[in-house]
Formats: C-alpha cells, sequence, structure tokens
C-alpha cells in the first residue's frame, strides 16, 4: 500500500443559491470531490466556480494571505517611503516584531499589523477582484448573469466560501447583491494559529533582524509565503478538451495566449487558461516530483501505451505528439485518437509541475475511454489523491464510480487489517465527497455504501429499464417462437 | 400499482398454496389484468426479495407460481396467456451472484423467459417494470 501524503488541507466548504442552473448547494471539497447528475443541472457552473474562487483567493489557505498581502505591503512600502531594497524600520513590521517577541502562546493572526489585518480584510472584501475573475472564468460581461434563470431578484443568489479546521472556523467569505456589482462580507478568525512551521519563518526573520536588519522585501516574502506553500496552483482540464487539442495548433497560432475581449469571440477563463497551459508548456522544463512523475508513467504505459512528446515551432509555441510504444515515429497528437486527445492534456498538466496542494480539476475524465480505460481512469484519480493532489471531477460515468467505491471497498479492508491484490491503491471513504446535482433541486452528497458504492440512484433506473425492455423483448420473441411452432 | 389496469386480480399465493396443500416453493403474488395493447390475459409472478438473494431459490419460486398459472386458468386461453415473471429487489438486497438478478432465466411451457426486475421504493415501478 503507497503512503498517503497528507497535505493538510483545510476543510473548504462553498455554497450557492440561486446560481446558474443549481437551486442550493453545500459542498465540502474533499481530496477527491465528485460532481454528477444529469446534463444542465450545474455541475460545470459548480467546478468554474470552485476555479474561480481559487484564483482569487489564492488557493483556500488557512489563513487569507491572499494576493492582497502583497497589495498590503506594497502598499506599506509606498506609503512610508520605503523601497524594496530598504531596510526596514517602518512601525508595522516593529509591531509584528514585537508580537513575535511578546508572545509567550503561539502566534495568532492578532499578532500581525494591525494595518495588515485591515488590508486583508479590505482585498477579501474587494468587489473588483471577485467581479474581474468571476466574469472571465464563466466568459460574462456581468457576475448578474448568473443569477438562476427563472429568479428575478439578484438578492436571491449568493456564494459562500468557509475554510475551517477540525479544532476551528478560519475565515470565511459571503458574496451577495449582484446588482451588477457585488458586495462582498468577510469574517476571520482572530485567533487562528499561525502553525508553528509558517511561525518558524517568522522567528527566523526576527533573529535576522536582530542581528542584521534585513532589506525590507525579506520581511514581505517571509509574510506572503509564510502560509502559501499549503494553498497550492489550481489547474482545470475542462470537457471539450480533445476537440480543443485537435485544433490547438491553429488557435494558438491565432491567440497566442489570449482573446482580447471585444475584438473577437471571447474564451471562459477555464479554456483560455487551459490553451495558455499548453503555448507557453516546455519539455525541458519538467517539474521532478516523483509521486506525480509514477502516475504519468502508468498513464503513458499502461493507458496510452506511447508516450507524450513536445516540440517547440519557430513561432514559438509547443506542438505535440504521441509515440506509440515500439514505433520509432510520433505523430501529431491531433492525428492520434480521440483517447490520445483526451488523455495527453492531463499527462502534460501533470508533467508540467502540478504537485500535492494543488487543485486539479478535470470535467468528464472518462471521455473518449473504453469502460475498461473508465475504470482504470478512477484509479489515477485515486493515486492522484494518495499524492497529495485535491482532484475535483464531474462525470456521467457508471464505471468510473463504480471503480470509485471499488477503491473505497479496498479502504475499508485496509483500514481493517486486510491485505488486498484486487487494486493497486485505494482510497478512504472520508476523501471521498459525492455531489448530485439535480434539476431545480438541492445538491445533495451521496453517501457512500458498501452495497451501492457511490453510485446515484438513476444510474441503476437507466440500467433497470434498459435491463426490463431487452427482457421484454426476449420474452416476446420467445412467445412468437412458441406461436410459430405451433403453426 | 399506479399505472397498471385498474381491471385486475391480485393473488396472494401463500394463501392459495396453503389452501391446496401445496408446498412447493412459490412467489408472493400473482397478478392478472388484460394487456391494453393487444387484448392478451397477462399473468406476472411477483416476487419481492430483501436481504440475502440466492438466484436459484428465485428460479424455483417463479418457475412453481408460473406453472401454478397454468393450473387456475382455463385450458382454452392457456396457450394465450403471457407469462411474466417479475422480482422486485429491496436496497441493499445480497446475491451470491455479483451480477444479481439480471440474466435470470425461468421456463414455463417450452419457453425460456428472463426475469424482469424492478426496485422497490421507485415510483410507478411495477407499471415501468411490466410496461417500460
Amino acid at each position: 500500500m503507497s503512503e498517503i501524503k497528507d497535505t493538510q488541507h483545510p476543510k473548504v466548504e462553498i455554497a450557492v443559491k440561486n446560481f446558474g442552473p443549481i437551486a442550493e448547494a453545500n459542498i465540502d471539497l474533499r481530496p477527491l470531490t465528485v460532481f454528477v447528475g444529469p446534463s444542465n443541472t450545474g455541475k460545470t457552473y459548480f467546478a468554474t466556480l470552485v476555479y474561480a474562487l481559487h484564483g482569487i483567493l489564492d488557493g483556500f489557505p488557512r489563513i487569507p494571505l491572499l494576493n492582497f498581502a502583497g497589495v498590503s505591503f506594497a502598499k506599506m512600502v509606498s506609503s512610508s517611503g520605503y523601497s524594496a531594497n530598504s531596510t526596514a524600520s517602518d512601525e508595522d513590521i516593529r509591531e509584528l516584531l514585537e508580537n513575535l517577541k511578546t508572545s509567550d502562546q503561539s502566534f495568532k493572526f492578532s499578532d500581525l499589523p494591525h494595518r495588515t489585518r485591515e488590508d486583508i480584510r479590505s482585498g477579501l472584501t474587494d468587489p473588483k477582484v471577485f467581479n474581474h475573475e468571476i466574469e472571465r472564468c464563466f466568459n460574462l460581461d456581468s457576475v448578474s448573469k448568473l443569477l438562476k434563470s427563472g429568479k428575478t431578484d439578484v438578492n436571491e443568489m449568493s456564494i459562500s466560501l468557509a475554510v475551517s479546521e477540525a479544532s476551528q472556523d478560519l475565515w470565511a467569505i459571503k458574496i451577495q447583491n449582484f446588482k451588477p456589482d457585488i458586495s462582498v462580507d468577510e469574517q476571520v478568525n482572530e485567533n487562528t494559529l499561525i502553525h508553528s512551521e509558517e511561525e518558524e519563518v517568522f522567528k527566523k526573520s526576527r533573529y535576522l533582524w536582530e542581528h542584521e536588519p534585513l532589506p525590507y522585501i525579506e520581511y514581505f516574502k517571509a509574510f506572503r509565503y509564510a502560509d502559501k506553500g499549503k494553498s497550492g496552483q489550481r489547474y482545470y482540464l475542462p470537457a471539450s478538451r480533445s476537440g480543443i487539442m485537435e485544433c490547438y495548433g491553429v488557435v494558438a497560432s491565432s491567440i497566442m495566449g489570449y482573446a482580447a475581449r471585444g475584438a473577437i469571440p471571447t474564451l471562459s477563463a477555464v479554456i483560455a487558461d487551459f490553451m495558455m497551459r499548453l503555448i507557453v508548456y516546455e519539455d525541458s522544463k519538467r517539474s521532478n516530483n516523483p509521486p506525480i512523475d509514477a502516475i504519468v508513467d502508468i498513464l503513458e504505459t499502461e493507458m496510452l501505451a506511447g508516450k507524450v512528446t513536445s516540440k517547440h515551432f519557430a513561432a514559438g509555441y509547443p506542438n505535440f505528439f504521441y509515440q506509440p510504444q515500439d514505433v520509432k515515429d510520433g505523430i501529431r497528437v491531433d492525428q492520434s485518437s480521440s483517447m490520445v486527445s483526451e488523455l495527453a492534456p492531463l499527462v502534460l498538466f501533470l508533467r508540467s509541475g502540478i504537485k500535492p496542494g494543488d487543485t486539479l480539476i478535470i470535467e468528464e475524465p472518462e471521455a473518449h475511454l473504453h469502460p475498461g480505460a473508465q475504470s482504470d481512469m478512477a484509479v489515477i484519480l485515486a493515486r492522484l489523491v494518495r499524492a497529495g493532489v485535491r482532484v475535483i471531477i464531474t462525470t456521467h460515468s457508471d464505471w468510473l464510480l463504480q471503480e470509485i467505491g471499488n477503491l473505497i471497498r479496498v479502504g475499508e479492508l485496509e483500514k481493517a487489517g486486510k491485505e488486498v491484490s484486487e487494486l493497486p491503491t485505494s482510497l478512504q471513504k472520508e476523501q471521498v465527497g459525492v455531489w448530485h446535482f439535480q434539476k431545480g433541486g438541492k445538491v445533495e452528497e451521496i453517501p457512500y455504501d458498501r452495497i451501492n458504492g457511490v453510485e446515484p440512484m438513476e444510474y441503476l433506473d437507466v440500467a433497470e429499464d434498459l435491463y426490463n425492455r431487452s427482457a421484454r423483448l426476449q420474452n416476446r420473441l420467445e412467445e412468437v417462437k412458441g406461436d410459430s411452432e405451433r403453426e | 400499482m399506479t399505472g397498471v389496469p385498474s381491471a385486475r386480480i391480485i393473488v396472494n399465493l401463500e394463501n392459495e398454496f396453503d389452501l391446496r396443500g401445496k408446498t412447493e416453493k412459490r412467489c408472493d403474488r400473482l397478478l392478472f389484468f388484460i394487456y391494453p395493447i393487444e387484448n392478451n390475459l397477462v399473468a406476472a409472478s411477483i416476487e419481492l426479495k430483501s436481504g440475502k438473494a440466492i438466484e436459484s431459490d428465485v428460479i424455483e419460486k417463479t418457475e412453481n407460481s408460473l406453472k401454478f398459472i397454468s393450473q387456475i386458468v382455463p385450458v382454452s386461453i392457456r396457450s394465450q396467456i403471457i407469462y411474466t415473471p417479475v422480482l422486485f429487489e429491496g436496497r441493499g438486497v445480497k446475491w451470491t451472484n455479483p451480477k444479481g438478478a439480471k440474466q435470470l432465466k425461468v421456463s414455463v411451457h417450452g419457453k425460456r423467459l428472463q426475469i424482469l426486475t424492478g426496485r422497490c421504493g421507485r415510483p410507478r415501478n411495477l407499471a415501468g417494470v411490466l410496461f417500460g
């Protein structure tokens, strides 16, 4: 059994009301979060929202040391006349260091300089930041257009995010009043403890400060990165990725980065960012992350039966190739099978730097895969989870969900001290959250059940209806056979 | 019974078997009605299953029940009857075969019929099984 990577993700709950096609949802993100349900019920909307909030809030860190923290220090520098290379003597830094000196208890959020805390709070409630990124991700002119159809009052729509850990609430925001500019309320727990390793960063700064005054920028860095390792980066593999891969060369050469709003039709951020990651991909800058590299290796050897390679064109963007095992020459990904087009971006994303702590959103990871490969994909997702990546998927695949159920069953057996060779990895039931989206209704969790796994009942309904239709027709044919024999 | 023709007869097989001193295994109910499209008599054996389930047990009960139908209906219409074996499963039923009740077949009057399956608690479940 491979060891589970503990990334210590804080608990993240996102709640919406009358948002897009969703009437109501309150979803906590687990290491593996799965959105299921009929088409047009809001699965992609919610996944896109997670992507947008992750970008705005710099991940979902324990302490909201968001991008605004950088702004905060930048403000201090400019307002107090210091440059980045000035030695620190600013009152805010003194306050921080004094608090570190006098604090006999663990260092808390409230021990941060007053002005910094105020800047963080005002950053958390800055409507422009939210408006911009949500509009970008949904490719809309106004966030008010996200109001659920049939509703007339934008006051009926809300988006809430709460970050907590086992012992305490950490911080929360609530976005409402989409008229069209939004209002954001915040709540930050002043008593949030700064973890020891984060505290170490501050203490190191203090030590250095006492012995040798540091350039101001060093304090900024210490502050900025204190909680950074946990929040991670975001990645989104949109549903249309195999189609994008097929026209990638044309699109890349046309837009090289972004589509200027108004000049040509715009793309949603999930697709634009997806394209951007491919355009800036450099094979020579592969990340070195053994658990993730091992997953890429499995993807290439067991599912793709070949390697995904890249070659930079003179135009400055890479093109991608698929080299089947035992074949000398690679073929362009856009000329390969749809399965290759589907999986190649996942391989490239993983290679380009997905690491423990990051969030990877994949729409319909089963697309273009044979049923056997769909169940293999469930194992790949489990491996990513165990490597410490937070994975969020939307799916319509019975096979994928059945295998996720099996992975949890293996996890149960392992927890009971049994060795299991059925599958190469496992999941704990607490690691998986499956959420059922329904037309007009509330999004509900499908709890894991040893017998039924994590499949929605409607899948069973469809299977049952298909079976009965087949049985009735076969029985009718049997009747016909009997009639002809009697004749 | 939503969607099932209102002109119908439901037989409690436990009572019928007891009255006739029959000791074989039998299903829970029989249902008779006229199939609205083709004007044929449909005779459905209905077995309700929960807890632990064994496929051979279901087949035996269903075959016995379908044979019983042919014993109680008039000889003149016996060959025109549409025999319809039905099984209803409760949530969490544990089959000995992982494929469950799917593909279970029974023999009746020289025909091999597949057992239709339904799930307890699903709206319009019986009519759905019988008519789609």
